[in-house]
């Protein structure tokens, strides 16, 4: 992470410190930037890879100018939608560029929002984007909390083409739609997977954050997709999706211990499965008494 | 509920044939491959007692055969696993020894479901065909 020397990380809920803020517009701004009533847009920070921050609509962003023209930006939002993000993202950005001339680059979980709880200080991963005047061919995207630097991130963005995070798990969801498109193709009646299943399934891979690792996919019999995260038969967490709008989980973590529900599939994923996928990660056994 | 024709004896042993990637790569049974049919929401098995391990196979292929499909291997299990899960089998012959693992809860209670099959995945040991 990069921040301007002697600032504080502006999204750490312990160590925030809260700056009298002014405002320009709908903007409020961080007392670094300095402004004059007749500019048209906020100055960019002067200092490339220098962070710097503003809220919009209580919409939290950080910035920073990188390899000449780019504007990247991290925003963290507190139970606001995803719609609502992105549009933030346009209005913020738009104060250096033509709206029209931006494009927005998803990055790792791109369709997801996470939240973050001012009352509980749980953080989750949250959304990242960019955003770059769209006759620009290379393409930038912001750092994330996590210690890696931007201009690491930035050319290793250029070098993977933009492809999905999750590339190889959505082939392997693919190559097992493909290996039950038959009726009766385990034998005992199983339908081939619908439709609906794989868009509730692409659904529910967006939403995994980039510390989970990917799961196991195993068609079931009735049109279902499955998803395992699997240590062995008595430690295992599962999820099926029949569609885009629920999911079901079930999970053995030792001779004692069972978690079971369904939650809707929404735009975040659900803390049940959250805690089931991290029993499994960690390794949490009950062990027979 | 159960009958006349369940299966009392927990040492019972079973088998599910399996016709489809329903397990893993360290020989151990995917849950997957215990969910009931749609049909009738009953897992179809075979009872094993009295056949050698060559029969067990002979037998494998006479269903695939009957399923038109490639034999992949089998998941054998005990009666105990069935019942520890307060499913229970119940005979269902012709074919001689085919029975199903039944008394599962309804279909829309899908998580009940994984659990149980979880559970008897959990007991089964994988044998991939020769």
């Amino acid at each position: 992470m990069i921040f301007v020397s002697g600032q504080s990380d502006p999204f750490e809920a312990t160590s925030m410190t809260q700056p009298t803020l002014r405002t320009w517009g709908n903007l409020a701004l961080s007392p670094t930037l300095s402004h004059t009533d007749s500019q048209l847009a906020l100055p960019l920070p002067e200092q490339e890879n220098a962070w710097d921050y503003a809220i919009v609509e209580g919409l939290k962003f950080k910035y920073t100018v990188n390899e000449g023209q780019f504007l990247v930006g991290h925003s963290k939002a507190v139970t606001r939608p995803f719609e609502d993000v992105v549009a933030g993202f346009y209005e913020f950005a738009g104060t250096w560029f033509e709206p029209e001339s931006l494009a927005f680059i998803p990055f790792i979980a791109p369709w997801v929002l996470y939240g973050w709880s001012d009352k509980t200080a749980y953080v989750a991963p949250r959304l990242s984007a960019s955003l770059a005047p769209r006759d620009v061919t290379a393409s930038v995207w912001v750092g994330r909390t996590g210690g890696t630097t931007i201009r690491t991130q930035i050319q290793s963005f250029k070098q993977q083409k933009a492809v999905h995070p999750r590339a190889e798990l959505i082939a392997e969801l693919d190559d097992a739609i493909e290996a039950a498109k038959e009726s009766n193709w385990d034998g005992y009646g199983g339908v081939p997977t619908t439709t609906e299943a794989r868009e509730g399934a692409l659904k529910f891979i967006n939403l995994l954050a980039p510390d989970i690792p990917d799961p196991e996919i195993t068609p079931g019999s009735g049109g279902e997709v499955t998803f395992d995260w699997y240590r062995s038969t008595r430690l295992i967490f599962s999820v099926s999706i029949a569609d885009t709008s629920r999911l079901y989980y079930a999970g053995l973590f030792g001779e004692n211990k069972k978690l079971s529900g369904t939650e809707p599939l929404g735009h975040v994923l659900p803390d049940s499965v959250r805690l089931g996928i991290s029993r499994v990660l960690d390794g949490i056994v009950e062990e027979r008494r | 509920m159960e009958s006349s024709k369940s299966v009392a004896d927990p040492e019972e042993p079973l088998v599910r044939y399996l016709f489809q990637g329903h397990y893993r790569k360290d020989l151990t049974v995917k849950w997957q491959a215990f969910k009931p049919a749609r049909e009738d929401n009953k897992t179809s098995v075979y009872l094993t007692r009295g056949l050698d391990d060559k029969a067990v196979w002979s037998l494998g292929a006479d269903v695939a055969a009957e399923r038109n499909q490639p034999l992949h291997g089998r998941a054998d299990f005990k009666n105990e696993a069935v019942q520890r899960e307060r499913l229970f089998v119940e005979l269902d012959s012709p074919p001689d020894r085919h029975a199903n693992i039944a008394g599962w809860p309804s279909p829309e209670d899908t998580e009940q479901v994984m659990l149980m099959a979880q559970g008897i995945a959990d007991a089964a040991r994988m044998l991939p065909v020769a």
